[in-house]
Order: C-alpha cells, then sequence, then structure tokens
C-alpha cells in the first residue's frame, strides 16, 4: 500500500538558519506518528509546511491520490501550536462556519458541529461566545475545527502541551479514540505522550531527523543491556572504580553517588561483564546494596539523541 | 462561489455584531446634516457668540441649497474619509497579526475570495452609509434651506460614492499587504491627498482622474446631472480599483501566513 | 427658560437623538468588551462628554479588533 503522504528532502531557511534542514519521512495510512523533539528542534516549521500555512525552500510532499502540485488543504486537518478565533463568534458558529468553508452544506455543518463539540468535551459552552472560552477550551474547539471536514489526515501541533495535568489526560484519551478512524500526526516534546498513543516516531533535532520508525522496533533494535551497582558507602567508590572500569571493555561507565552504571553496547558481552564484575566485587568485598540487569528505556534513547 | 458567500456572509455578520453597521451610518448622517442645521442657526449662532455691535446689521449672504450639499460632501472628504479608513485598515492585516487568517486558510479557502469577500462587505457599508447620510442631508436642506433636484443627488452621490469605495479598496489592499495598521491608514491618506492635490493643480488637463471624482461630485449637485469628463474619471476609478484588488491578491498569495 | 422654547425642537431633536445612540452603543460595546485600549473606565467619560468624536475615537482607538 502506498504511504498516505511522503515528505522529501524538505528544508525551510530563515536567512542562514535553517530551521528544518533537508527531512525526508513516510506517514502511513491509519497510524498515528509523533514528531517528537526539544523546543527549536523544528516541528511547528515542518508542521506548518505539511499543512500549507509555510512555503517550503526546497523538498516535496506528496499525498496518496493528489496530483502533483494540487492544493493538500482539503486533505489535511491542522492544529496550529497556538490557536486564534474570532472572539465574536460563538464556539458552535465558528465550526459551522469552518464547515460551510471546506464545502459542507449548512445542514451538514451543523450537524457535524454538534457531534464534534460533544466528542471534545465542549457542548456545555457551544452556545457562549469564543472569547470568553479557557485556554483548555480553546484547545478542544482547535481539535475540533480541525477535523470538521473529515480530513485524511490530522496534524496536530503540540495538542497537550499548554493543559493542565487533567485536561492533557482527556485530550490524550480522545487523540486515542480519533485514531481509530483518522491518520494523525502530532508533535510533542514529550516521550510519554509519544508513547500513549502513537504506533510511529520521528525524533527530530535541529531541523534533522535522527531516529525514526516503529516505537516496537525502535524499543528493540535499540535496547541496550545496563548493569547498575549500588554500594552502601558512596564515598569507597571512589577507590574502586578504576578497577571497575578496567574489566568494564566495551561498556560505558557512569557514576552518579554511590550509583554505578554500566551500558554495554554489545550485547554478547552482557555474560563476560557480569561474571567478572561480580568476582571482582566480591574480591573488594565490596558493601553492596543492589546489583542490577535492566535495559535502556526509550527515554535514555530519546535524551541521547537530543542531547547530542 | 457558494465559499465566497459564506466569508461573505461572516464579514456581514462580524460588521454587524461590533456596531459597525450602526455607527458608521449613523456618523454619515450626523456629519451631514450639521451642515444645513449649522447654516440655519448661523445668524443666531453669532448673535449669540456677542462681538456685534449694537445696532449692527451684518448681511450674510443667502446660502442656496446646493452650496449646503456640497459642503456636505466636504465632511465627508475629511472626517468621513478618516473614519472609514480607520475602521477598515485591520481588516486584513488584524487578522493575520492575530494568527486567525491562518485557522482560516488552512482550510482550503481561496486567498481572492477571502480578500474579496472583507473587500465587498466594506463597500457595501461604505454605500450604505454615503447614502443614507447624503439623503439625510438632503433632506434637512430641503426643509431649511432650498431646493436640491433628485437627480443632482443621485448623480453627486454616485461619484462621491465612488471616490470612497476606491480609498476603502486601497485601505483593504494595502492591509493585504502590509501589516502595520498605522502604516496602512498613513499610506491611504497620503495616497487620498496626493490625488486631490495633482487633480486640483493639473486643471482642466488629466479630467480623468480619480482625484477629480470629489469635484465632479459638487459639479453635478450644482448642474443637476453627471458633469462632463465625469465618465472618464469614472472608468479610470475602477480600472484602478480592479488592479488594486488584482495586486493585492497576488501579493497576499504569496505571503506566507505565519510569522 | 423662555430661550428653551426659542429653540426649534423639531429640527434639533434628531440630531441630539442620533447622538444618544452612538453614544449608547458605544457604552454597551465598552461594557461587553473583555480589554481595551487603554484602561476601560477612561473610555465612559470619553464617550459620553466629548460630542461625536467621543464614540467615534473609541470605536476605531479603543475596540480591539477580535
Ligand atoms: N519566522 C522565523 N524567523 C526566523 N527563525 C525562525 C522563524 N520561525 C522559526 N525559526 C527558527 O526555526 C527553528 C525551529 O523553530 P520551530 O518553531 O519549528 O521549533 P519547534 O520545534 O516547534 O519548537 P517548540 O517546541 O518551541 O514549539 C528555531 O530555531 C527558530 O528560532
Ligand atoms: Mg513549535
Amino acid at each position: 500500500m502506498a504511504p498516505l503522504m511522503e515528505v522529501r528532502q524538505l528544508v525551510k531557511t530563515y536567512g542562514s538558519t535553517r530551521a528544518v534542514n533537508g527531512i525526508t519521512f513516510t506517514i502511513e495510512a491509519g497510524r498515528c506518528t509523533a514528531l517528537l523533539g526539544p523546543n527549536g528542534a523544528g516541528k511547528t516549521t515542518t508542521l506548518n509546511m505539511l499543512s500549507g500555512l509555510l512555503k517550503p525552500t526546497s523538498g516535496e510532499i506528496r499525498f496518496d491520490g493528489a496530483t502533483k502540485g494540487e492544493d493538500l488543504r482539503a486533505y489535511i486537518g491542522y492544529l496550529p501550536q497556538y490557536t486564534a478565533y474570532y472572539n465574536w463568534m460563538t464556539g458552535r458558529e465558528f465550526l459551522i462556519y469552518v464547515g460551510q468553508l471546506t464545502g459542507m452544506d449548512k445542514r451538514s455543518a451543523v450537524q457535524r458541529a454538534e457531534e464534534l463539540l460533544r466528542l471534545v468535551g465542549i457542548e456545555d459552552a457551544k452556545h457562549r461566545r469564543i472569547g470568553g472560552y479557557s485556554g483548555g477550551m480553546k484547545q478542544r474547539l482547535g481539535l475540533a475545527q480541525a477535523m470538521m471536514h473529515r480530513p485524511r489526515l490530522l496534524v496536530l501541533d503540540e495538542p497537550v502541551s499548554a493543559l493542565d495535568p487533567i485536561g492533557r489526560r482527556e485530550v490524550l484519551e480522545l487523540m486515542k479514540r480519533i485514531r481509530q478512524e483518522t491518520t494523525i500526526l502530532f508533535s510533542t516534546h514529550v516521550l510519554p505522550d509519544a508513547e500513549e498513543v502513537c504506533d510511529d516516531v520521528l525524533i527530530i533535532r535541529q531541523g534533522e531527523i535522527v531516529i525514526a520508525g516503529s516505537l516496537d522496533e525502535i524499543r528493540k533494535s535499540n535496547q541496550r543491556p545496563v548493569i547498575e551497582l549500588e554500594l552502601e558507602d558512596g564515598e569507597a567508590l571512589a577507590d574502586w572504580l578504576p578497577a571497575l572500569r578496567e574489566l568494564a571493555g566495551s561498556a560505558a561507565v557512569e557514576q552518579n553517588g554511590p550509583v554505578v552504571r554500566f551500558t554495554v553496547e554489545d550485547a554478547d558481552e552482557l555474560p563476560r561483564i557480569r561474571q567478572q564484575l561480580m568476582i571482582r566485587l566480591a574480591e573488594l568485598k565490596a558493601p553492596l546494596s543492589r546489583l542490577e540487569i535492566a535495559r535502556t528505556s526509550l527515554e535514555d534513547l530519546f535524551m541521547e539523541a537530543v542531547r547530542r | 462561489m457558494k465559499q465566497w458567500f459564506v466569508l461573505f456572509r461572516k464579514e456581514l455578520l462580524e460588521a454587524w455584531r461590533n456596531y459597525k453597521w450602526i455607527w458608521i451610518p449613523l456618523v454619515y448622517v450626523m456629519l451631514g446634516i450639521m451642515q444645513p442645521i449649522s447654516t440655519y442657526f448661523l445668524p443666531e449662532i453669532l448673535e449669540a457668540a456677542g462681538g456685534l455691535p449694537e445696532g449692527a446689521i451684518i448681511q450674510l449672504p443667502e446660502p442656496t441649497g446646493v452650496e449646503v450639499m456640497v459642503k456636505a460632501l466636504g465632511n465627508y472628504q475629511t472626517l468621513g474619509l478618516l473614519i472609514l479608513v480607520l475602521a477598515f485598515m485591520g481588516t486584513i492585516s488584524a487578522e493575520r497579526v492575530s494568527g486567525v487568517a491562518g485557522m482560516v486558510l488552512v482550510k482550503p479557502v481561496s486567498f481572492a475570495s477571502y480578500l474579496t469577500a472583507k473587500w465587498a462587505s466594506a463597500v457595501c457599508l461604505t454605500l450604505v452609509a454615503t447614502v443614507l447620510g447624503v439623503l439625510g442631508t438632503w433632506y434637512y436642506t430641503e426643509e431649511l434651506i432650498g431646493p436640491v433636484s433628485g437627480s443632482a443627488i443621485l448623480a453627486g452621490c454616485l461619484l462621491f460614492g465612488l471616490w470612497l469605495t476606491l480609498l476603502v479598496t486601497l485601505t483593504i489592499a494595502l492591509s493585504a499587504m502590509m501589516r502595520s495598521s498605522g502604516a496602512i491608514a498613513f499610506v491611504t491618506l497620503l495616497v487620498a491627498a496626493a490625488l486631490s492635490i495633482v487633480s486640483s493643480l493639473s486643471g482642466t488637463k488629466l479630467s480623468w482622474m480619480p482625484g477629480r471624482l470629489t469635484n465632479y461630485a459638487g459639479a453635478a449637485i450644482a448642474q443637476g446631472g453627471m458633469p462632463d469628463g465625469a465618465w472618464g474619471a469614472v472608468i479610470s476609478t475602477v480600472i484602478g480599483m480592479i488592479l488594486l484588488l488584482y495586486i493585492a491578491v497576488s501579493v497576499f498569495r504569496k505571503k506566507e501566513l505565519v510569522a | 427658560m423662555n430661550e428653551l422654547q426659542h429653540i426649534p425642537w423639531g429640527i434639533v431633536a434628531p440630531l441630539i437623538i442620533l447622538q444618544l445612540i452612538l453614544a449608547v452603543i458605544a457604552l454597551i460595546d465598552l461594557v461587553r468588551a473583555e480589554r481595551t485600549n487603554g484602561p476601560k473606565w477612561m473610555w465612559v467619560p470619553i464617550i459620553l462628554f466629548v460630542s461625536m468624536l467621543g464614540p467615534i475615537s473609541y470605536f476605531v482607538l479603543g475596540r480591539r479588533p477580535f
């Protein structure tokens, strides 16, 4: 099956800064993809180009079923990072207006608006002026207006960043429901959001994609064993550290207070390192309080990818 | 076309909800009828102001209905124009600055429709205000000063309305191309002044200049119908407006909608 | 008081009524507005006491577009 959207070598420059520096990725129909990156990574710039609000400096965006150069706006529903509305309209009026703009007749626009107001949970406020909505309500209205014309791809720029913990929870649940019907691409700067709703991630840093793929695959292929040991007495650790480093081989050693962490790059080495470590600890009569074999989490991977 | 009407209806609704449909016509009526009323009361006003020596009789020239109507148009040329420019300068630029233009234009909305719907709504409002203002002024002038023919009023109103429409078009075109409301208003008023000055300096030449429309409007009221050469100015103004809208749409389309 | 009778109310009254409508509408809008340019209370005397220009300047300068 052809991917829903294909992006090739997309570039956006502002003067000499390359906000987006040649990114390439595909979005599969029916899946949820998270665009994950720290502040200033280029998430908003990328999504603005996909939605047609910004013109790419170079690169190509293809959409399944669209001819080359066709206006993609009809296929995409977009929730910008910062929403803005006609404050004099009511929430319901705005949705109907948006629906009619996308070619719906009045009756089906009204019907769809009511349906979405209920779905996003602002039905009680639908006859109030948007000027009086709270930030969370505006965010929900934003979600509803993006879905009004039943777009084939829903693009959401940081849909939960501005929300309180409860609102965040609710919108994430909402997204889980929406993803049953619509392909979603959304940006976030925290991994748990991505892990919670998504199948795929694109990790972006300084305008470039550093990791891309399905969460499961990334988890599997990037998992490395970690040996963590903790001593009762952190002071004494300094004396033993050189000895421990010696036997670590290719593993990276980090010390943090009384805890030492061995990240084993080559999983085949784990048995050897573990065995030698235990022998050595016994020889040294180290006051061990904890020894644990774990695996690097996606969070470690993300932090590493983003920090580098 | 259906989409255009959706946009247009929203503009009318917005102008209604923010009271533009009430206060702009109201101000035009007041600006207009103040002229015959103050002319009517001028002798009393002078008397009340004192200053006249005992027994002095001042001979004020008896104003005619036509003179009063032309003066009323003069009010629209200054304060009336300023009000329109200030009322419409943010039509597009304010939507861009607030980000709501982006919210609308990520939908499959044509840039030309977005812009011309706003233009059409502003022009409707301008013309309605002008017509109501002129009608009110006409009524008062006939009651208090003297008669003016209906065909004179019609021709004068059309010509003057067209002049205001041109400047409203310019305001909205600039609003699509620039961000600062102040700059938009400043440039529009500058162009209006330049057009008027050029046409008054050029004597009998350049009779087709849009800047002549105000003179033609006055002349139309004085002679009771379309003056010679007015059609040239009408045609050049209409062409000018089409050109302005075309340029505005082309520039607007190339603009990035987010900061 | 005698003077009041000399004023031809039939002529002046419409102008006063229009002025009143203008001021009332500006006040209604001011009350309903969430925010204005400049402090809200400042606009009340401007609308009420600065003839026709008061309400006009509120509409074009005081109110925020959205
Ligand atoms: N209009 C602009 N002019 C100049 N530089 C810009 C402009 N817009 C964005 N940038 C730069 O492009 C880079 C990417 O910005 P972008 O807004 O896409 O980041 P982001 O990933 O969305 O960040 P955040 O998480 O803060 O929303 C930043 O370094 C920013 O400074
Ligand atoms: Mg962003």
